[in-house]
């Protein structure tokens, strides 16, 4: 069976003669956290409403628990909790009268089920308030109460840190970790916050213009987030030559005739000034600099848009 | 399906237009009653009976039951898209077709229960009234019968309010002239003298209900223009079987056709 709790291979949204999504093939891994990282309007939701049957791709498939999805959402469905765009709840009720009647077509008898997915966002159980007397926090977690609430083995949420405080943010984001870590749920994460991911994630998928341009582990991602040295010697030719030929340092980029960057991160900074001091050069500036993943994702999707 | 119903009636805690269309089902009997001089003075309990069911029949379920039928399935029906709440829904999952039957279900219980009000409200003016309720339990069952026709008679305007897609006002416009329609084919002659078969006389349920309910109205003391109308109706009664055989195969494919318009309208 597949290591993939969601496999999607050449998925594609069409409207009109405009893509939503494009040929995405995403891979989930069991027990990890997956964050979908995207401008707004990338593609992330309606990848998301189609990995939950709400929107029937054009072309291209959809496996979950390594099955299709198609013709096994009766059984795939219940197995997941999710949070689609902005919360949607019966204005009329109260969030403990609204989780009961979710609970009641899933089947969950007891209100241990109500109970703890309110304790869980910090909600009250049967609190007067009616949904619509809510702050968009409170229905934000009321909707990932909703989304955990019969134990799901994957949760996909759509920004799911949208309307919240500073704390409810901290606090939403310590109980997915903690879903993960503790009950190895997989979590399927999105958001146009790059902070977010980076602290949440596992492996990441950026998505842009419907299209997925990368898919990695965070660890690959920050491996790759162009670490280099620079120097200023009095003569970086020489220097260049003496590191590929004296210390085997591959990657070396004469900048200026003073300025050299190297990319090859086996360097030793400290053997490096000693052989350029040793050979009669100045060195007046070593420095190893790290471009941070934000830098990296706006060279990868081409611009703006990720906060 | 007991589920979805059960979780209907849920949603229905604090909605004062659903318990506003309920409330006037003893609006009608209670403001004849009280207002009209023929409804205070009766020779006996049967006429009373009569009468106050006759009321309840033509005026209440004609004019009132059939559009707060509509009104609230409009309301109903699209209260998962006005509240975002039908991806919920979905990813539980639940079929939009069963979901659909679940509201129809649940308006077939408001009409009935519509009609059941309005006659045990009957039968308190009867009985306030020092009568004895002659015939009552009888008309009192024809009333739930012409309750679930008037449900079976809606479909067709949900039907038209589901195409149109959440458009409230060209549904209460929709309902205003079916139900005008209705009633005025309710007591015309044209209508209301077709054999039992495929033509608007039996498809339509002003006339089809006409046709059913007249005949269970006392008869033994006829006056001279009742004995007339009764000369000429009574050959195009309808009975029971015969209408709930109409109610049968026009409910099945009205609701047939409400589930797939509402399966196919996206969430």
């Amino acid at each position: 069976m597949s290591d993939y709790v969601i496999e999607t291979r050449g998925l594609t949204k069409t409207y009109g003669e405009q893509n939503s999504v494009s040929n995405l093939s995403i891979h989930v891994r069991k027990g990890r956290i997956y964050g979908l990282l995207g401008r707004n309007g990338a593609g992330k939701t309606t990848t998301m409403r189609m990995l939950l049957g709400l929107t029937a791709p054009s072309s291209g498939d959809v496996k979950i628990f390594g099955k299709p999805l198609r013709g096994n959402e009766k059984n795939i469905l219940p197995r997941i909790g999710s949070l689609i765009e902005s919360p949607g709840f019966y204005p009329n009720l109260t969030g403990t009268e609204n989780l009961r009647i979710f609970a009641d077509l899933r089947g969950l008898k007891s209100p241990k089920y109500i109970k703890g997915a309110l304790e869980v966002v910090n909600l009250p159980y049967r609190d007067k308030k009616l949904f619509s007397q809510y702050s968009l926090g409170m229905k934000q977690r009321l909707a990932i109460a909703l989304a955990v609430m019969h134990n799901p083995e994957l949760l996909i949420l759509d920004e799911p840190i949208n309307g919240l405080d500073p704390i409810g943010i901290a606090e939403v984001r310590g109980f997915i970790r903690e879903l993960c870590d503790a009950t190895g749920k997989t979590i399927l994460i999105s958001s146009h916050i790059l902070s977010e991911i980076s602290l949440l994630a596992d492996d990441i998928g950026i998505i842009d213009h419907g299209v997925l341009l990368e898919e990695e582990s965070l660890k690959e991602l920050e491996a790759k987030n162009g670490k280099y040295f620079r120097f200023t010697v009095s003569n970086a030719a020489l220097a260049a030559n003496l590191l590929q030929s004296k210390l085997g340092i591959q990657n070396v980029q004469v900048d200026s005739a003073n300025e050299l960057t190297v990319r090859d991160l086996r360097l030793d900074t400290g053997a490096a000034v000693r052989l350029f001091v040793d050979a009669g050069l100045s060195v007046s500036d070593a420095h190893l600099y790290e471009d941070t993943l934000e830098d990296y994702f706006k060279q990868v999707t081409g611009g703006e848009g990720i906060a | 399906m007991l589920k979805l119903l059960r979780c209907e009636f849920a949603k229905l805690k604090r909605k004062p237009l659903f318990f506003a269309a309920a409330a006037i089902s003893a609006l009608i009997p209670l403001g004849c009653a009280l207002f009209l001089p023929e409804m205070q003075e009766f020779s006996s309990g049967a006429e009373a009976v009569d009468r106050l069911m006759s009321t309840l029949f033509q005026l209440s379920a004609y004019l009132l039951l059939m559009p707060a039928v509509v009104v609230l399935a409009s309301n109903l029906l699209f209260e998962e898209q006005d509240n975002d709440t039908l991806k919920n829904l979905m990813t539980v999952p639940v079929s939009k077709p069963a979901l659909a039957l679940a509201k129809m279900t649940l308006l077939f219980l408001f009409s009935i229960a519509f009609m059941a009000v309005g006659g045990l409200v009957n039968l308190a003016i009867v009985l306030a009234s020092g009568l004895e309720p002659v015939g009552f339990w009888k008309l009192f069952f024809v009333g739930i019968g012409q309750g679930i026709l008037m449900w079976t008679g809606a479909l067709p305007c949900v039907l038209l309010v589901v195409l149109l897609n959440r458009s409230y006002i060209i549904s209460v416009i929709i309902t205003f002239f079916y139900t005008v329609i209705n009633y005025i084919f309710g007591i015309n002659d044209y209508f209301i003298m077709q054999p039992f078969g495929f033509n608007p006389g039996t498809l339509l349920p002003g006339s089809l209900a006409f046709r059913w309910f007249y005949q269970y109205f006392d008869t033994s003391n006829p006056t001279a223009q009742m004995t007339e109308l009764m000369e000429q109706i009574s050959p195009y009664f309808v009975t029971t079987s015969q209408i709930f055989l109409v109610i049968v195969l026009e409910s099945v494919a009205f609701l047939t056709l409400i589930a797939l318009v509402y399966k196919h309208q996206s969430c």
